[in-house]
């Protein structure tokens, strides 16, 4: 896995936004590569990962899973090694928006997208009351405001 | 790792580590750090309590998650513990190593003083003050008591629920309830009565149950002069004890009462009154203890004091008693466990004066704990203690209790009371009878039977010291737990030892298990002991203990079954019982119960070792099973079962493939791990049981950090160690290794190996003529997947290397490698493949594999005349007319194919196709192959008739050779002279010939001594011996630098002979058997035929006849071996078998031929002419007389004899003509006189005397 930005097909519109929205010193990429294959092959799953200044929340972006490996586990798989990985950087919460814009009626009508059955069963979860404020915090911390928290269709969050 | 600065030295750690009291860490300036969240906590709280041991991972896992770890429960334990060492050592470098929180195998241990915690100085200080008391300094105690009590801040590590938390806490208590004690104790001694007794007063209030303090606050109120008040604090303890316990007092306290009603001065000293001195250490054992070998005891010595007196006075007295009446049997000797058994011995002779206790056997599967239980039975047996064996069996298939039934069955002579006990747990016994009828509450039902058992086994220790043997504890289930843990606090009381072997805690630790075992370390009594690995020493000593034991074995699934777990029902239920009577029955090697009768077996004649005792091949096996005993007899039983006529060698050893019960035993282990570190895992296999960490990190592309986290389980769980000088590791086990390598498959072996192969060029891009092998190897492996241009250049490089390093036999390798990964579709394929071929052909020849070489030359050659390559055919075809000793081929082999080839290329190659110089010069390449050519057709042509042609073909050779000018060349041409003009009437020149080459500036060593050894034969047969031992030496030493097995053996041959002559016997023996195991590994023709003529000369010499004729006579009969027949002849005729040899010169007739091996043939036929008339003796001895002042010698020299003229005597004497065979026999004397050759000279001296009279 490497923290560092790379081509990936995968990943590679949400790198474009996050490169448009944010400064790519906070952005990480985990990748899950098979070593039994050559070298050059492309990555199974991918995931996209941004930090908030003090290090203490984060934010996942993109989480995928190529096409033909996929219900095989390797989602969760990265996702756990992804959460062990940050819990050790000190990252006390993380968060992940599920559907926006035209998919939000869809993912309210409970519409099981298989990112979000895999965040629930890695214990995401709704915020916590109160816990609003910080990630709220977090989406203005730019010098523009993104709107992230508050209009995804789906704010899951875990602590660490 | 904010600091810029990486300090180099080390400071010590100030860090105060406090568990009494919510568990907090302070620094030198006294700050607490931030710990983390509650889980990281307890981590370190674990690791302190056992500092400065090391927690197995699985301990650690198992206490954080109660035994229901989720699936990323390493990976969140390791980023706990990288967390810890960041808040510990906030200013260490990124890639130093930990200091404080270290990995170690089995898991992690954090490297403090034991003086930073504050329990155990808490404890200590408690022990001084409690010895301070007892040697009368009660001012001392008090002040280190008050300052230890003041460091008690509250319930121990009070926010963690967990089981080890608890354990501490109850211990930690215990220790402070004592040291209160003591301290109320020392206020008496001093005199602060008042004080003492509203202390303990107020500690009754809170804790009303415990009787000494009741003791203590009846003496503080007695001598406080309060008498009243002390009956009466008597009465209530009594009402107390009787309403809430249904218990009286004990007899102590009722004596006490009964000291103050009659106000007894003793009640002023201390109470009870003691004649000795009883020092009971305060601290009980650790909690775990892993890495040592053997663990410190918990102390079982007896206890002196009222109310328990079992022999406890004489006890002192009784241990000089043990060790006399003992007669102890010799310890069985154990390969590496001499030290278990000296303290299973020490605990056997305390359990005999009534001290038992608990041993726990720990040790990874396969490493020797039930063969050390064995060892203790023996130990036991020989003693007089009797022994009660139970197994418990893996999985749910064992009945509930199954071990105690095991134990109470085996006792079950002891007494009705132990069978109706055993019946009553199998439930086979009615349901109205026994301990428990009639109670329907569970708990009590079971306390009642527990405590039944219990007495019952007391009562039967008493009559007789006992030991119980538990084997696999890790098996058994939680109601058998339960009731050894019951049992295990009295154990100290009883002379009762119970042995117990299990795993250390395993990925299925149920709770159960860690709970008994926490509670059993707690008592006193209980002792832990592990057994590690063997040392390479320690493997040889193995070897030589085992090799008896295995070649007995014939019944492998017995063992292996017995191994895997699975026991036969009859195994089961036959608990064995040895009483001390002398006459044990013999454990079987492996102590499987019941298991066929190999009783007698260690007692059993040696029988021949399958093993030579050899230092390399222990260092192999070592190496290979990192010296676990079962890993090192299930290898050893597969080469031996597929070697079973040889003995087994290193290379053996390096070559085997994983038994398969080892490597489940691996995947097991390597499953628990986390996915990523198994992908880690099976990318470092690839690279090799070393595993460079930097192409490691290269070949997987993840970053260093990373991938040390990673491994971190891998080296925690043992798998993996890490090496001493820096980054790299090792793996623990080569099996380990190659059981992860199996389990990839080969696409997958084949990319990896790509991606090294890659990975190693770049990191050492610049430096890889050291690495050319190594590269070969991956890019070989990697073939299929591309790796092939490189794999051939990589081969072809390494070869190439090799070959100046003269290590000719992995040229041979390389060269084969290569070949083996050419790529057939590639451009080029055949005539690259043909010059490779070359190469392997040339390789070979020069290792002494001449049929190897002539296979690959063949196909060259077949290649280029395909191709039309002329120049290939040529070189390949003169590769066999290199300088050589011997020649090659078969004893009268002539290969037409390649004379017909050779001639080809010869009329190819014409002088007048070669340009010519005006002055009439030979120039050009063209000429060197000509004069290759010439001497490869003349010395093809040596066995043929047409040898002379042959002859004029070298000679050629030698003269175009040198108008060349080319000093090779003609050392080369000469030495095809030498072999193809080996005859008896060409000696003169070919000596000149030989001695011209030794005249070439710059030869080759090799040549050199070839050279010589072609001139030996000459100054032997003329008697010069002097000169034919300086060049021998010289021969010698030069074949210790040069390493070619051919020209070794021949050395060694030629030196062979020349002891012969000396009579030097074991010489001979050295030599000929170094010439002869050397000449086997090459593939030279006659290594069977010269070996029995060596053995036969050899026992003839020494006066032995008639011993090798069968052999002889059947080899003979080949007609490939047809050089022996006159020897066989020879030994019939010695052997007395004159009907036998008749015959076989009938069938053979007695030609000899004018080759190499003339003079000897010529010998051999005349002495079986002088006893058989046959050939004819006349005919012979105008043969033998010119040559009767010669030496005998065969070839090179592998057989030599006396001067010529014994036999010419012989000859003489059978035709009658006395007097000149007293003359030769008188010159035979005379000759081996002058040259000091003794035992020629008493043979000729017998033959003149007999001919004489």
């Amino acid at each position: 896995m490497h923290p560092h930005l790379e081509e990936s097909t995968l990943l590679a519109a949400a790198v474009a936004d996050a490169a448009a929205e944010v400064s790519p010193a906070r952005c990480r990429m985990y990748v899950l590569a098979d070593i039994g294959r050559p070298a050059a092959s492309p990555p199974l799953a991918a995931a996209l990962v941004e930090t908030e200044k003090t290090g203490r929340l984060a934010w996942i972006r993109e989480l995928a899973v190529a096409e033909p490996f996929r219900r095989r586990g390797l989602g969760r798989r990265l996702l756990a090694d992804l959460l062990t990985e940050l819990r050790a950087d000190g990252v006390r919460e993380i968060g992940c928006a599920v559907g926006r814009g035209t998919e939000r009626e869809q993912v309210a009508a409970e519409q099981d997208l298989p990112v979000l059955a895999l965040l629930r069963g890695a214990g995401f979860g709704p915020p916590l009351p109160g816990t609003g404020e910080r990630w709220r915090a977090f989406s203005y911390d730019s010098q523009e405001t993104r709107r992230i928290a508050t209009d995804a269709a789906v704010l899951l969050t875990r602590e660490l | 790792m904010r600091e810029a600065i990486d300090r180099p030295t080390w400071e010590p750690n100030p860090l105060d580590f406090r568990v009494l009291g919510p568990f907090e860490v302070v620094d030198r300036a006294g700050t607490a750090l931030d710990l983390g969240s509650r889980k990281q906590r307890a981590v370190l709280a674990l690791l302190v309590l056992n500092a400065p041991r090391v927690v197995p991972l699985d301990q650690l896992i198992d206490q954080l998650w109660a035994g229901e770890p989720p699936s990323s429960a390493t990976g969140t334990l390791q980023a706990y513990i990288s967390q810890l060492r960041r808040v510990l050592e906030p200013r260490r470098g990124p890639r130093t190593p930990a200091r404080a929180l270290r990995t170690r195998e089995p898991g992690y241990l954090l490297d403090i003083e034991p003086a930073q915690v504050d329990a155990t100085r808490f404890v200590g200080d408690a022990d001084a003050a409690q010895a301070a008391l007892l040697r009368g300094e009660a001012a001392q105690a008090e002040s280190l008591l008050a300052a230890a009590l003041r460091a008690w801040r509250g319930e121990p590590l009070v926010e963690f629920t967990e089981p080890f938390a608890r354990s501490a806490v109850i211990r930690l208590a215990e220790v402070r309830v004592t040291a209160l004690q003591t301290r109320m104790e020392a206020w008496l001694s001093l005199g602060r009565y008042s004080e003492a007794a509203a202390e303990v007063g107020h500690f009754l209030d809170g804790d009303p149950y415990r009787e000494g303090f009741w003791a203590l606050l009846i003496r503080a109120l007695y001598r406080d002069g309060r008498q009243a008040e002390a009956l009466a604090a008597y009465q209530r303890c009594r009402t107390l004890l009787g309403e809430e316990l249904g218990l009286d007092p004990s007899p102590e306290l009722r004596r006490l009462e009964r000291a103050v009603l009659e106000h007894d001065p003793a009640l002023h000293g201390p109470w009870p009154p003691r004649a000795t001195p009883a020092f009971t250490p305060v601290s009980a054992p650790a909690l775990t203890t892993v890495s040592a070998p053997v663990s410190a005891p918990a102390g079982p010595r007896p206890q002196y004091g009222p109310g328990t007196g079992t022999g406890a006075g004489a006890a002192g007295a009784g241990a000089a008693d043990v060790g006399g009446a003992a007669g102890a049997a010799e310890p069985p000797r154990l390969v590496g466990r001499e030290p278990h058994l000296r303290r299973i011995a020490e605990r056997l002779d305390d359990a005999r004066c009534g001290s038992g206790g608990l041993l726990l056997v720990t040790g990874e599967a396969g490493i020797g704990k039930t063969r050390l239980a064995d060892g203790a039975a023996e130990l036991a047996a020989g003693r007089g203690v009797d022994v009660a064996w139970s197994r418990c069996l893996e999985g749910s298939g064992a009945p509930a209790f199954w071990p105690w039934i095991q134990v109470l069955e085996a006792l079950r002579d002891g007494g009705d009371d132990l069978a109706d006990l055993a019946s009553s747990l199998t439930g086979e016994g009615d349901a109205g009878t026994g301990a428990v009828s009639g109670v329907t509450d569970p708990d009590t039902a079971r306390f009642l039977l527990h405590d039944a058992i219990g007495r019952a086994l007391a009562r039967r220790a008493e009559s007789g010291p006992l030991m119980l043997i538990i084997d696999d504890l890790h098996w058994a289930d939680a109601a058998s737990l339960k009731l050894l843990t019951f049992l295990g606090g009295d154990l100290h009381r009883l002379p009762l030892l119970v042995l117990v072997t299990m795993r250390p805690n395993g990925p299925d630790a149920a709770p159960p298990l860690a709970e008994a075992l926490g509670e059993l370390t707690r008592h006193r009594g209980t002792e832990r002991m592990s057994v590690g690995a063997f040392t390479p020493e320690q493997v040889m000593d193995y070897l030589a203990d085992a090799g008896a034991d295995l070649g007995a074995e014939t019944d492998a699934d017995a063992v292996s079954s017995a191994v895997s777990g699975a026991v036969s029902a009859d195994d089961v239920r036959s608990a064995r019982v040895l009483r001390g009577t002398g006459e044990s029955t013999i454990i079987a090697a492996h102590g499987r119960a019941g298991s066929g009768d190999r009783a007698g077996n260690g007692q059993a004649a040696p029988r021949e070792l399958p093993y030579e005792r050899d230092r390399a091949l222990a260092e192999a096996l070592h190496e290979r099973t990192g010296g676990n005993p079962l890993f090192l007899r299930e290898l050893l039983r597969l080469l031996a079962s597929n070697r079973p006529a040889r003995s087994v060698a290193a290379d053996d050893v390096r070559s085997i493939a994983v038994p398969d019960g080892v490597r489940d035993v691996i995947s097991q282990r390597v499953y628990r791990l986390p996915e990523d570190t198994q992908a880690l895992l099976r990318a470092a296999a690839v690279i090799g049981k070393d595993v460079d960490a930097d192409v490691l990190e290269a070949a997987t592309g993840i970053g260093a950090a990373r991938m040390m986290t990673l491994l971190e389980p891998a080296v925690a769980t043992g798998l993996l160690a890490e090496t001493d000088d820096g980054w790299n590791y090792r793996f623990s086990h080569a099996l380990v290794r190659d059981a992860l390598y199996a389990g990839l498959t080969r696409l997958q072996r084949a990319q990896i190996h790509a991606r090294v192969g890659e990975a190693i060029e770049s990191r050492y891009r610049g430096d890889l003529s050291s690495r050319l092998p190594v590269l070969a190897h991956h890019f070989g492996s990697a073939a299929r997947v591309g790796g092939a241009a490189k794999a051939v250049s990589y081969a072809t490089e390494a070869a190439r290397q090799a070959a100046v390093h003269l290590a000719y036999d992995e040229a041979v390798l390389f060269w084969e490698q290569a070949l083996a990964v050419l790529d057939p579709a590639g451009m080029g394929f055949a005539a690259r493949r043909c010059s490779l071929l070359i190469e392997l052909g040339r390789a070979r020849r020069v290792t002494g594999d001449v049929v190897g070489g002539r296979v690959a030359l063949d196909e060259a050659v077949a290649l280029a005349t395909d191709l039309g390559d002329d120049d290939a055919v040529v070189e390949a075809a003169t590769v066999f007319g290199g300088v050589t000793l011997w020649y090659w081929r078969a004893y009268g082999v002539v290969d037409e194919r390649m004379v017909a080839l050779v001639e080809q290329q010869l009329r190819r190659l014409t002088p007048a196709a070669g340009a010519l110089s005006p002055d009439g010069a030979p120039t050009g390449v063209n000429d060197v192959r000509r004069a290759e050519l010439l001497g490869t057709l003349g010395v093809e042509l040596y066995y043929g008739d047409r040898r002379a042609e042959g002859r004029q073909y070298t000679a050629e050779a030698v003269a175009l050779a040198r108008r060349i000018g080319d000093d090779l060349l003609l050392a080369r041409t000469l030495n095809n002279y030498a072999v193809a003009a080996w005859t008896p009437d060409w000696e003169e020149d070919r000596l000149r010939a030989v001695e011209e080459i030794l005249t070439l500036p710059r030869l080759p060593l090799a040549w050199e001594v070839i050279a010589r050894l072609l001139r030996m034969p000459s100054l032997l047969r003329s008697g010069r011996l002097p000169e034919y031992d300086a060049e021998l030496a010289r021969c010698l030493r030069i074949t210790d630098e040069i390493r070619m097995p051919e020209i070794k053996a021949q050395v060694n041959y030629a030196a062979a002979g020349r002891a012969l002559l000396d009579g030097r016997w074991a010489d001979v023996e050295r030599f000929s058997g170094t010439a002869v195991t050397g000449h086997h590994r090459t593939s030279l023709w006659g290594a069977g035929a010269i070996d029995i003529l060596c053995r036969f000369f050899f026992d003839w010499a020494r006066g032995r006849h008639g011993v090798h004729l069968d052999e002889l006579a059947a080899l003979a009969a080949d007609p490939s071996h047809r050089l022996l027949r006159p020897t066989a002849v020879l030994a019939a005729v010695e052997a007395g078998e004159e009907e036998l040899a008749h015959r076989m010169v009938d069938q053979w007739g007695t030609r000899i031929e004018r080759d190499w091996a003339w003079q000897f043939t010529v010998w051999q036929w005349a002495l079986v002419a002088t006893k058989l008339g046959r050939p004819d003796p006349e005919e012979m001895l105008a043969e033998v007389l010119p040559i009767a002042d010669q030496f005998v010698i065969m070839g090179t020299g592998a057989v030599s004899w006396g001067a010529m003229h014994d036999v010419a005597a012989l000859l003489l004497a059978r035709l009658g003509r006395t007097g000149e065979a007293v003359a030769q026999a008188e010159r035979a004397v005379a000759l081996h006189r002058r040259l000091g050759l003794r035992h020629l000279e008493e043979g000729s001296a017998a033959l003149l005397s007999r001919l004489r009279s």
